[in-house]
């Protein structure tokens, strides 16, 4: 089939899909079936960027597209999309015209870890950049090593690896490769010496398995570490958060550029630096990228601020089966330092499929509640009895906890019997659950 | 009364909050009146059996679960005489892969006789198995990458979701007090019974007799996984 009808059933299918709210992956399913050498009869721009990694990507890939937009560019974006093979398809045929031209300066896409190879058997980027590999929706995704044996086949020598050097495992791609770029965080007031998770992914060297040394820790295992057998470590790096100022809002990358940061944390400052390194690589001025970064928000904020029968509450969406993700959380509410009730729902594990597996709540770090300004947490959701059996080996008074399965009596508890702020930790499968009750 | 309890490769083979099984036991033994030792051992540790009354394994990444097999090789005769001997042992996910023959070309402990074949791709899934030796069915959830072939010493028949070998419907090893499962994370956290079994066992070891306790969020959270694990296995049935 030519290949200009092919781009035409892609963009009507796409057309039909967004008025009735369809998602975004069928229009590339089709048109791969139709040709499945379509990726070799059209042409791509030169630049093409694909961020991957367990946690922050979605992040990461729109800030890229903002900053390289605001600069003028003309930018393809699956930000809205589907980050699967097939999505990635749908938007890149969408940017042709019927030429098979790419109507584009440059492409921009956030991949699945586990579609990566997929993908990459279609096109190749540029660069690819992976923001970090740890624990994360385990039922799908098995266990990190085994994501990073994914990525790894879909990794040739052409691209180049954007690495962040302070995750052992995610900086191996980089190990005794050329053409890598590596960002990463120096010590700061943040970075400790002692990891106090309940795991630590990262006690043995991923590549041989010897004790790893850590020089410091700047959150769960991500920091700086070297390898005394084969030598793996947190290589030098390009590009530098130099300092980091979470009281005042502020993050420094090498060393001249000071940004405010809308939502500040160890988490969101890697992100930045990411899309700052990737965006400098491919022409941009450091300065016009903090320009766009500075007080940057979010579009898709995981973040919600609203009032709640005169309490401040802030939603503060957490991955389920992804323990940093809820540690990120957790830190937060502490860090804040402001007298609160804390509400965590665990209703549905996923929203995308079903399970009934809830191991994970024992990976994270809830000890971390046992803080002063914590007055009050009400647990609450089908799985609640999990939680509370978690919550048991933690050191937290029973007193303080609430658990209340229902919804409508965990709403009728916050509204009328919190105490201070109200932080409600819960992932995207359950968040609207809590806001449709307010 | 002392009650010692090793917790082996605790921070290699810990990969789904697997801690908590051995957090849950000491508790219970604890409000059974136990003083509990809990030792953490790992690579680079010498090990001796014969002084703990419970071993547990949790599960690891195949690279890990390789690195723990070659150190727990050293130790041989010794974990195969704690297991003729009738030691208590739990292996939970990957971890009882290496007591068997083999793993695909290479040698494992072959304490028993059943080999494993590592698969191209993971396989996961919800499950729900029933055991003789157990009233209540146990629920959980399954992450692997090998099939085990010619086990002889299965512990739990299937109900729903996947076991041990696609070819037939059993999952675990069962031999004198070795008890090895794919069934990944807290386990006992999980499943009230079977850590009341384990609880039973030590009480009967040191002549103890055993109090009922009662656990109620346990038992809840236990009945509401069932509950959803069996609408969901309807749903399959048709």
């Amino acid at each position: 089939m030519k290949k200009a009808i092919i781009i035409l059933i892609n963009k009507i299918i796409n057309k039909i899909g967004k008025l009735v709210g369809k998602g975004s992956s069928l229009p590339g399913r089709i048109s791969l079936k139709l040709d499945k050498d379509i990726f070799k009869k059209i042409v791509l721009p030169d630049k093409i960027i694909v961020v991957t990694g367990s946690n922050g990507k979605t992040s990461t890939t729109e800030m890229i597209c903002n900053i390289l937009e605001r600069n003028g560019l003309k930018v393809g974006c699956n930000k809205e999309g589907s980050n699967q093979t097939e999505g990635v398809t749908t938007m890149i045929l969408n940017a042709c015209n019927f030429k098979g031209i790419v109507q584009k300066d440059v492409l921009v896409i956030e991949s699945d870890e586990r579609y990566t190879r997929n993908t990459f058997k279609l096109f190749k980027p540029k660069y690819l950049v992976i923001t970090n590999l740890y624990r994360d929706q385990m039922t799908r995704n098995g266990h990190p090593e085994h994501i990073y044996n994914i990525i790894k086949d879909a990794i040739t020598d052409d691209i180049s690896l954007v690495l962040n050097a302070d995750d052992p495992l995610s900086s191996l791609f980089g190990y005794k490769r050329d053409n890598v770029i590596y960002y990463g965080m120096n010590r700061n007031s943040l970075s400790h010496t002692v990891n106090k998770s309940v795991y630590n992914d990262s006690k043995y060297c991923p590549n041989c398995k010897a004790l790893l040394q850590y020089d410091y820790y700047n959150y769960a295992h991500i920091g700086s570490y070297s390898c005394p057998q084969c030598g793996h470590k947190r290589e030098n790096v390009t590009y530098a958060i130099t300092d980091l100022r979470l009281s005042e809002g502020q993050v420094v990358f090498d060393n001249d550029y000071n940004i405010k940061m809308n939502m500040s944390s160890p988490y969101s400052a890697y992100n930045m630096l990411a899309a700052y390194s990737v965006c400098n690589l491919v022409g941009i001025e450091k300065k016009q990228i903090v320009n766009v970064l500075n007080n940057y928000v979010m579009q898709n904020d995981r973040v919600q601020t609203f009032d709640l029968n005169g309490h401040n509450a802030m939603l503060l969406t957490s991955k389920h089966e992804n323990s940093i993700s809820y540690n990120q959380s957790l830190e937060y509410v502490v860090r804040e330092n402001k007298d609160c009730t804390v509400v965590i729902i665990i209703d549905a594990v996923s929203r995308k499929y079903f399970t009934s597996e809830t191991s994970w709540i024992w990976d994270i770090d809830f000890e971390l509640l046992e803080a002063k300004n914590v007055k009050k947490i009400i647990l609450a959701g089908k799985y609640v009895y999990d939680l509370v059996q978690r919550f048991d080996y933690t050191g937290i008074p029973k007193e303080k906890i609430f658990v209340i399965q229902d919804l409508d009596e965990m709403m009728k508890e916050t509204k009328e019997n919190s105490i201070g702020n109200i932080y409600v930790v819960t992932c995207f499968s359950d968040r609207m659950k809590f806001l449709d009750r307010r | 009364m002392k009650v010692k309890i090793l917790h082996l490769y605790y921070d290699l083979m810990n990969l789904y909050g697997e801690y908590g099984n051995v957090k849950v036991l000491e508790r219970h033994l604890q409000d059974q009146g136990f003083a509990v030792k809990l030792d953490n051992k790992t690579l680079g540790d010498d090990l001796n059996f014969s002084q703990y009354d419970f071993i547990y394994i949790g599960c690891g990444t195949e690279n890990n679960l390789e690195h723990a097999s070659k150190h727990l090789a050293n130790y041989r005769e010794d974990i195969k005489e704690y297991i003729e001997k009738n030691g208590l042992i739990l292996c939970t996910g990957n971890s009882f892969e290496m007591f068997g023959k083999s793993i695909d070309d290479k040698k494992m402990l072959n304490i028993f006789e059943y080999t494993v074949k590592r698969l191209k791709d993971r396989k996961t899934s919800d499950i729900i198995y029933t055991s003789d030796i157990l009233t209540n069915k146990i629920v959980g959830f399954v992450n692997k990458m090998g099939e085990v072939e010619n086990n002889y010493h299965n512990l739990f028949k299937v109900e729903f979701g996947i076991g041990c070998n696609k070819d037939n419907k059993y999952e675990g090893i069962y031999y004198n007090n070795f008890f090895g499962t794919y069934i990944s994370g807290p386990i006992l956290a999980r499943n009230p019974e079977l850590l009341k079994l384990f609880v039973i066992k030590l009480c009967e070891k040191k002549d103890i007799i055993y109090k009922e306790i009662k656990y109620e969020n346990e038992e809840k959270a236990y009945k509401l996984v069932l509950t959803e694990l069996e609408k969901r296995k309807k749903g399959y049935d048709g």
